[in-house]
């Protein structure tokens, strides 16, 4: 039998045909025998006291069963959100920190009895004055939580290497900015939902978390129960996280554990979207001072970051600044380095995971002030990149030594796919007015742009101090007329999570050839839409020779598969899970091997599709194409474990490079990426349809996040907690994508070299597009969304006269 | 969720829903269903009585004739926006229809229901305003026929009493000597505008003889730019968009009207409107849509 | 003219099959199809006609079934994702997984059902005609290439 293997070619997802035919059940979709429905009663204030909760006429709505207030948690220890947070939150609280925060439950026959419950519970709330940005809580005049003083959430996070301020001191250029980045909602179109269902000591969970067996053990915590009484099991089909389920919420599955205990049945607890939206976990909102000294070739000499996270009520800040750092310090070379990161409570919903956490805001700064960098120097912004960025061998935090970085592999190649015009010294075309003028495209037959608008300025001998936009003319543009930029951007982020958490980094799996010739993959990862199980099917298939049609992989919760903390966290499912299912696989050759006494070159497909038949139970394998079990022998069915576990003590490092072309409206300073070109390291490509999709849609999320994006309060109430309010783009708005799948494999990543993708495209994206915008229009944007009140201002500010 | 109270009458002819209407005050007249049936779904809306006007057949045709059109209530925009006599004599309201939401809501949302939902970010209501598009109005005691500026009140107001129906719009037509233009700026594809601006202006030769402007998006409602309009007027095609910039300052007439939010601030919309407004002047005469 | 109060038996034609419901003034199509039908291939996204994942085809006409009320639509032919092909999947269903357009798939049997209806009207769309249309929907996971692919593919630009 000769078999192409299917690893790298592109293979539709496993799980496809639920999902398209819309017989896939999700959580909103089951439904168990005598189940009722729970709703939260949320505090309508960002900070108050409730004084008294009243709950007659919620007892009193028809179908209501029971109304659970703080009282009914008090023996119950605060939640953490996340493994390293402190615990500060209650599941039920009568000092709500932030609106929306969970003041009350009713518990009710049906779903609308109990929102109609719900509104009828009278709270009697004291205001207190509230902490709305980070600057007022790091100040800490008013405290929180009285386990955090100065309002910290975690440990602050400091790194220092070399003597930054001598080394700025000696450079020819100084560079100091501000950046400032909003808070972004996940906003999946799934709203988030969980069964509970108590019966007897155990716990039962129907639910969608990243990490299956990491939030049984804070459900098990949060409820003060031993972890062993609590299983927790995915629906059939999940719907996106993104991060937004990669932290406890603590409105969630602990309160309708409690509603299922109370009332003896199972509990579903659907939220609404805008309670999905406004009373979960958001990305942190960042503010980010850079001080960068270079020398007069462009190369980095010293830098240092200062970073103030809003955490918000109950987030997890620490956990950010951690990854920030990494990344921060190990993209480029520099001798000099110092990172501080505070992280303070407010009274805003919490800060949690989201898609590239900490680095998404990290490089919107970085690589803004590095185009701004190498403009100011007349370098080429892919050439001033080339000369500072990590080389393999290279160190990362914790001391890993890279392996395998395809930073230069990227730049290269996006900038060839990109048509990337070379700018610098030597001439930049810099943005024009005239809308033919392609500005990202193709090299030959870029035009003199009718107004030039960026003009070099020789290397300047002295130091540059303030701002560093150069002092360019202003542009002249036609205030009716668009026009373009083009930019480009870095990005790395990590997958796996490799001495980033105090738990190991590690996964099993369980494979089973069984009687019927088919291979069982049990394992713990969940498949969120990122294609977990697609992946890991056809890695096993390729290890063992088999078609995909053979391969089951599945998750059945954590009472039936492996232990996996981490789950689908931080990218990790093809890197870790998927060494896993090789090395499953591998044994599970050799375990045929010797239960048939050949040697290993005789343990063909064939001879693996057929072993598996049970002896003399005359059936023969599924697809009948094989021999027949009694030429190759047989086997019975066999079990065997997979286990990876990294042994470096960094996560993986994954890079990619990205280049983009705008058209801003000078009327409207409304911004449309046209064009985009994301070169993703990605190691080696296991399912091409899978990578081209999530480096596509990651790009609706960065984007989102450069121009749009934005969670808004208004005195600590959320303005726009809604699909109409909260702007992600549509279709429309998307640009013409090129996706450029560099593959570098890492010999010791994932398997076949694999590195990691969902994540790690996101935050290259913003500064990306951010630097485009500063080429069309002249001036640097420096906070996050570029509205068109922003971009306009900007605009507006640069013209030579009033009209 | 709507009460379970609610009702809901579905009339046959619009003497029927008129006399539904006439017997209660707390009724809500349901065409489309586009923007009340999720207002209904969040609570905003709570009506005793959903008048439903799917059966009312008579009320579901477009009759183009010489000098005007006449669009029924339950016509959809999907429906103008495929129509191929409007499109022939008033590409203005075609063009405005096409950027109405998504073609889910165009297949269900009617232009007279689009009007009298009286939404600031409507596409139409600009649109009909410049056109100088009539709505019809009937009740139990007797009819009338209301201009957009008349209709719409401000944000979501219209004066209509609760006993009247709004049965159609008549849609004045224009020779070809007319151009036009339109812009919606929204942030996204499909959003509500923030600001939408439409033109007609009616050329001799290469001149501008008359103009017809209107904005609207954040503003409590559209307006006429009665002072631009004046300002065209003779002014040769080429120097339009320049001369409608420089004369900006009509914005200062809207002050009041203006409805800054937390992603669109006062001083943009002074800022961009006039932008805006020019460069849709600048789209109407050089006929571009 | 006898105001009829609240819950109402209404003939939906759903699927080809005809159906009675009893049905409350306010209750949306998506409610019906998927609390009394159990029809829950329509998906509940925002309820306020934005996220499109309660697509539906209403005499072959794309329609967010949040944003219309089950009893206007007696006798209107109806169809959901379970309509779609015949169980066996149609080329739309065939170009969405051989294209990557399916990811979480919460999303998708509304994309699945807009893109029926986009290409019942406009058997071969230009890329800017199916992104007009995908107005309608949105995706958060696949930032809508794969889907747009999977429309052109289906759409016989092969």
């Amino acid at each position: 039998m000769s078999r192409q293997p299917v690893v790298g070619r592109p293979v539709p997802r496993v799980d496809g045909w639920g999902k398209v035919s819309g017989s896939a059940e999700y959580l909103a979709d089951m439904a168990l025998p005598d189940m009722v429905h729970a709703a939260v009663v949320r505090s309508p204030h960002p900070r108050a006291r409730a004084r008294d909760i009243e709950m007659s006429a919620a007892l009193a709505t028809p179908g209501v069963l029971a109304v659970l207030t703080p009282a009914d948690v008090a023996h119950l220890p605060p939640v953490r959100i996340f493994a390293d947070s402190p615990p500060v939150q209650r599941i039920l609280t009568d000092t709500p920190q932030f609106t929306g925060d969970a003041v009350a439950a009713v518990v009710a026959r049906t779903e609308a009895g109990a929102r109609r419950g719900a509104l009828a519970v009278e709270v009697d709330y004291e205001p207190l004055p509230a902490v709305l940005t980070a600057a007022e809580a790091r100040e800490g005049a008013v405290q929180l939580h009285p386990a955090a003083p100065g309002n910290r959430a975690g440990p602050p996070i400091g790194v220092s290497r070399g003597d930054v301020d001598a080394a700025l001191a000696g450079c020819a250029h100084e560079f100091r900015d501000s950046y400032s980045t909003q808070r972004q909602c996940a906003q999946t179109i799934e709203p988030l939902a969980c069964i509970c269902d108590w019966t007897g000591d155990e716990l039962d969970v129907w639910t969608h978390l990243d990490s299956m067996f990491h939030f049984r053990d804070a459900l098990a915590e949060a409820l003060a129960i031993d972890a062993e009484q609590v299983r927790i099991r995915p629906p059939e089909a999940l719907g996106a996280s993104f991060g937004l389920k990669n932290s406890l919420i603590a409105s969630l599955e602990p309160l309708a554990a409690l509603c299922s205990r109370t009332v003896g049945r199972p509990v579903k607890l659907a939220l609404s979207p805008e309670e999905s939206m406004s009373a979960t976990v958001t990305r942190h909102p960042a503010r980010i001072d850079l001080v960068t000294g270079v020398d007069d070739e462009g190369i980095l000499v010293a830098r240092s970051a200062d970073v103030l996270l809003d955490s918000g009520a109950y987030g997890w800040g620490y956990v950010v600044a951690l990854s920030m750092v990494g990344k921060w310090a190990s993209l480029y070379r520099t001798e000099h380095l110092r990172f501080s990161a505070t992280s303070v409570y407010t009274n805003h919903v919490p800060g949690g995971a989201y898609r590239s956490v900490g680095t998404a805001q990290i490089h919107f700064a970085m690589e803004s002030q590095l185009d701004d960098i190498a403009r100011s120097l007349g370098i080429d912004p892919v050439e001033l990149r080339r000369r500072n960025v990590t080389r393999v061998g290279d160190p990362l935090s914790f001391g890993t030594t890279i392996r395998s970085f395809g930073a230069e592999a990227c730049l290269d190649r996006g900038a060839a796919a990109a048509g990337w015009v070379r700018s610098g010294s030597a001439g930049q075309a810099g943005g024009s007015t005239s809308s033919e003028t392609p500005g990202v495209v193709d090299p030959q037959a870029a035009p003199e742009p009718p107004h030039p608008v960026t003009v070099p300025l020789p290397g300047s001998p002295t130091s540059t101090i303030g701002s560093s936009g150069p002092a360019e003319p202003a542009p002249r543009h036609d205030p009716l007329g668009r026009s373009r930029g083009r930019g480009m951007a870095m990005g790395m982020h990590h997958a796996g999570l490799s001495g980033l958490t105090p738990v190991p980094e590690v996964s099993r799996c369980n494979l089973e050839l069984r009687t019927d010739g088919t291979v069982s993959i049990s394992l713990g990862v969940i498949d969120k839409g990122q294609g977990a199980l697609t992946t890991l099917t056809l890695v096993a298939a390729d290890e063992l020779g088999l078609p995909i049609e053979r391969i089951h992989s599945h998750n059945h919760g954590t009472a039936a598969v492996p232990l996996d903390f981490w789950g689908a966290e931080a990218s990790r499912t093809t890197y870790v899970m998927g060494r896993a299912v090789a090395d499953g696989a591998r044994r599970l050759r050799e375990a045929i091997r010797e239960r048939l006494g050949v040697e290993p070159a005789a343990v063909t497909p064939e001879v693996i599709a057929a072993a598996g038949a049970a002896a003399g139970d005359g059936r023969s394998t599924a697809a009948g194409a094989g021999p027949e079990p009694e030429q190759v022998g047989n086997t019975g069915s066999i079990s065997v474990e997979g286990y990876f576990a990294p042994a470096d003590s960094d996560p993986l490092p994954v890079v990619g490079a990205h280049f983009c072309e705008v058209e801003v409206d000078h009327a409207t300073g409304r911004v449309r990426v046209l064009r985009y070109v994301a070169a993703q390291d990605v190691g080696r490509v296991i399912n091409p349809l899978g990578c081209r999709g999530q480096v596509e849609g990651g790009l609706h999320h960065g984007i989102g996040y450069a121009l749009l994006e934005e969670l808004r309060h208004d005195e600590g109430a959320p303005l726009n907690p809604n699909f109409m309010g909260y702007k992600v783009l549509m279709a429309g708005d998307m640009p013409d994508i090129e996706v450029v799948l560099v593959e570098d494999p890492d010999p010791d990543g994932g398997p076949y070299g694999a590195k990691g993708v969902g994540t790690p495209v996101i935050p290259a994206i913003a500064p990306a597009v951010a630097n485009a915008v500063r080429d069309a229009i002249g001036v640097r944007l420096t906070e996050l969304p570029m509205t068109p009140p922003r971009v306009l201002a900007a605009i507006l500010g640069a013209e030579p006269a009033a009209g | 969720m709507p009460p379970p109270t609610l009702a809901l009458e579905r009339p046959r002819t619009p003497d029927e829903a008129i006399a539904v209407l006439a017997g209660t005050s707390e009724a809500r007249v349901l065409a489309g269903g586009q923007s009340l049936v999720p207002l209904l779904t969040l609570g905003f809306a709570e009506p005793d009585v959903v008048v439903s006007l799917d059966r009312c057949e008579e009320l579901d045709g477009v009759a183009v004739g010489e000098s005007a059109a006449a669009v029924g209530a339950m016509v959809t925009t999907r429906h103008i926006e495929l129509d191929a006599a409007l499109a022939d004599r008033c590409p203005l309201l075609v063009a405005a229809a096409g950027n109405v939401g998504s073609p889910h809501v165009r297949n269900f949302g009617t232009l007279v229901g689009n009007l009298c939902h009286a939404d600031p970010g409507s596409d139409l209501i600009p649109a009909a305003l410049c056109l100088g598009v009539e709505v019809e109005v009937r009740s139990s005691r007797g009819s009338r026929r209301l201009s957009v500026d008349e209709l719409v009140a401000g944000p979501f107001v219209t004066s209509l009493a609760d006993d009247e129906l709004a049965v159609a719009a008549g849609v004045p037509l224009r020779d070809r000597s007319w151009r036009h233009g339109y812009r919606k700026l929204a942030l996204r594809a499909g959003d509500l505008a923030i600001a939408t601006a439409a033109a007609l202006v009616r050329l001799e030769g290469d001149t501008v003889a008359e103009a017809r402007l209107v904005v609207g998006g954040a503003l409590r409602r559209a307006a006429r730019v009665d002072r631009l309009e004046s300002a065209l007027a003779g002014v040769a095609c080429g120097e339009a968009a320049a001369v409608a910039l420089a004369t900006g300052c009509w914005v200062d007439d809207l002050a009041d009207d203006l409805l800054p939010d937390g992603v669109t601030p006062l001083e943009y919309l002074r800022a961009m409107l006039p932008r805006f407004v020019a460069a849709t002047v600048g789209d109407a005469v050089a006929g571009a849509a | 003219m006898n105001p009829t109060g609240s819950a109402q038996p209404v003939r939906l034609l759903v699927n080809g099959l005809h159906h009675e419901v009893t049905c409350d003034a306010g209750d949306t199509l998506l409610a019906v199809l998927r609390e009394r039908l159990e029809l829950k291939g329509t998906k509940f996204g925002c309820g306020i006609g934005y996220c499109g994942a309660c697509t539906v085809l209403v005499d072959g006409a794309a329609a967010h079934a949040c944003c219309l009320l089950a009893a206007t639509l007696e006798d209107r032919r109806i169809t959901t994702v379970e309509g779609i092909g015949d169980g066996a999947g149609d080329a739309v269903q065939e170009a969405f997984l051989e294209a990557g357009a399916v990811q979480c798939g919460y999303c998708t049997p509304g994309f699945v059902v807009s893109v029926k209806a986009l290409l019942a009207a406009n058997p071969a769309p230009s890329l800017a005609e199916v992104h007009e249309f995908l107005t309608g929907n949105i995706c958060r996971c696949s930032g809508f290439a794969a889907i747009a692919r999977a429309a052109l593919a289906a759409g016989g630009d092969r």
